[in-house]
């Protein structure tokens, strides 16, 4: 699958018609308390997230994001950490709830959003997501 | 009230009182909420007018204004207060994403073929706007408040801003009220100018300080006061403000507040002991403040400490 093309939106569409038309493989983004791939436990808080682990089902690698800067943000961290999850170019979101900023900002982008089981890792998020247990969120 | 003989107030009144640098402009800040700044401030100023000084009392804590509550007033004058945001102009973008960047208050999100303005986060400081190379980030006018100006008698005068419900940056609607009640001072002829501050020390609060001559902190004899109040005290002490702790609700067991005004040398320049009789006519919209000897005497002690500030430096 070639996503080396053009700018983010694009690769997010050609992502998702992959994937609906094709079948093909994910970009998965879950909000992350730790630094510890795929055992990373998730953060329940989106904006101020430790970071974000990303999954490519195609690679089959497990990358990070850090979020540290809008930890402590003053204010605006939803729309800062919003803007990170699009720029990562991932086709799906598992993770906290989000507020209202975060969520005009994923809203607008072609991302699935489904809301991730606290207390459990990115991991286990994935097998229930990939099971079709995992709510979205609307 | 018992003002040092002095510096006699009656003959400072007629002949000075329009000249700029004869206006006392006070701060009552506080840190913590619900220390009582706004007891302290509304009893100050209708205590002075009483006394027959002309006084401006003004709200800056517009996201909770409530000093008027305790003022029977009349309304003179009320406006719109208005800031600038930008608006995108799709047709002008070219989806650089600068804008985003150029924001330091996480405002906008540019996304692949979106820019999203978020407006309560926006301080207005037009640097995308500027900065835009294709000139799709406009300003435009927006209200974020409303500033009313009252009479509450023939000595005192109160101005109160209110921001709107769902705005968030309450610093520029402070600034704006600020400055309407330094005018309307200096037209007015007003002695003194009060500012009740918002609790806490971020920038709503300081816009409010960083005028003012003096600043009064309140607190009361808690570890949390304490905790907030030195913090506050920071900041008065970083802008180089003179600067006084007065201890409301004032009750003995508890001497952090005086340890801390002894390792900084901030006077503790008077105490308002705790009476539950004062809080229930609080609670009722009502600062009665002659049936309080303990609260007269305390706000008599923070204007004369007032007076030898502006007398020479603090005291």
């Amino acid at each position: 699958m070639a996503l080396d093309i053009g700018t983010i939106s694009e690769m997010a569409i050609t992502a998702i018609m992959t994937k609906t038309t094709m079948g093909g493989k994910l970009k998965i983004i879950f909000s992350a308390s730790e630094n510890k791939g795929k055992d990373s436990f998730l953060d329940d808080r989106f904006g101020r997230a430790a970071g974000f682990v990303v999954y490519e089902e195609e690679t089959d690698q497990w990358s990070w994001i850090d979020n540290a800067s809008n930890v402590n943000a003053a204010g605006g961290a939803g729309v800062q950490a919003g803007q990170a999850v699009v720029n990562s170019g991932a086709t799906v979101y598992i993770g906290a709830q989000l507020g209202p900023k975060a969520m005009a900002v994923l809203a607008r982008s072609t991302m699935k959003l489904f809301a991730g089981v606290p207390g459990k890792t990115a991991r286990e998020n994935y097998e229930l997501f990939k099971a079709g247990k995992l709510e979205k969120i609307e | 009230m018992c003002f040092r003989p002095n510096l006699s107030l009656g003959s400072r009144n007629n002949h000075r009182a329009s000249e700029r640098n004869l206006i006392l402009t006070v701060t009552i800040m506080s840190g913590k909420g619900g220390v009582g700044k706004t007891t302290v401030a509304v009893s100050f100023a209708t205590q002075l007018a009483r006394r027959g000084e002309k006084v401006l009392l003004a709200d800056l804590d517009v996201e909770e204004p409530n000093a008027g509550l305790f003022l029977q007033k009349q309304r003179k004058d009320s406006v719109d207060a208005v800031v600038y945001r930008p608006k995108w102009r799709e047709d002008l973008c070219i989806f650089c994403g600068k804008c985003q960047g150029f924001c330091k208050f996480n405002a906008i999100a540019a996304l692949p073929k979106y820019i999203i303005v978020f407006p309560e986060l926006c301080h207005s400081c037009y640097a995308c706007s500027d900065l835009c190379p294709a000139s799709a980030l406009s300003m435009v006018p927006a209200k974020i408040g409303q500033i009313q100006q009252y009479s509450v008698n023939e000595n005192l005068v109160f101005i109160e801003g209110r921001l709107d419900i769902g705005q968030e940056i309450a610093s520029t609607l402070v600034r704006q009220t600020r400055d309407k009640a330094l005018r309307e001072a200096q037209t007015a002829g007003i002695q003194w100018l009060v500012f009740d501050a918002a609790p806490g020390t971020a920038c709503a609060s300081r816009e409010a300080m960083i005028k003012s001559d003096a600043v009064i902190l309140v607190t009361e004899p808690t570890p949390f006061g304490l905790h907030d109040m030195s913090l506050a005290y920071q900041l008065a002490k970083a802008s180089r403000k003179p600067c006084a702790l007065v201890i409301n609700k004032d009750s003995p067991g508890y001497a952090g507040i005086e340890k801390f005004a002894n390792e900084e040398k901030v006077p503790i320049i008077a105490r308002i002991p705790y009476n539950s009789r004062l809080a229930q006519s609080y609670s009722e919209g009502n600062i009665p403040v002659g049936a309080f000897p303990a609260l007269e005497h305390a706000l008599s002690r923070i204007a004369s400490w007032l007076l030898k500030v502006r007398a020479g430096g603090q005291p």
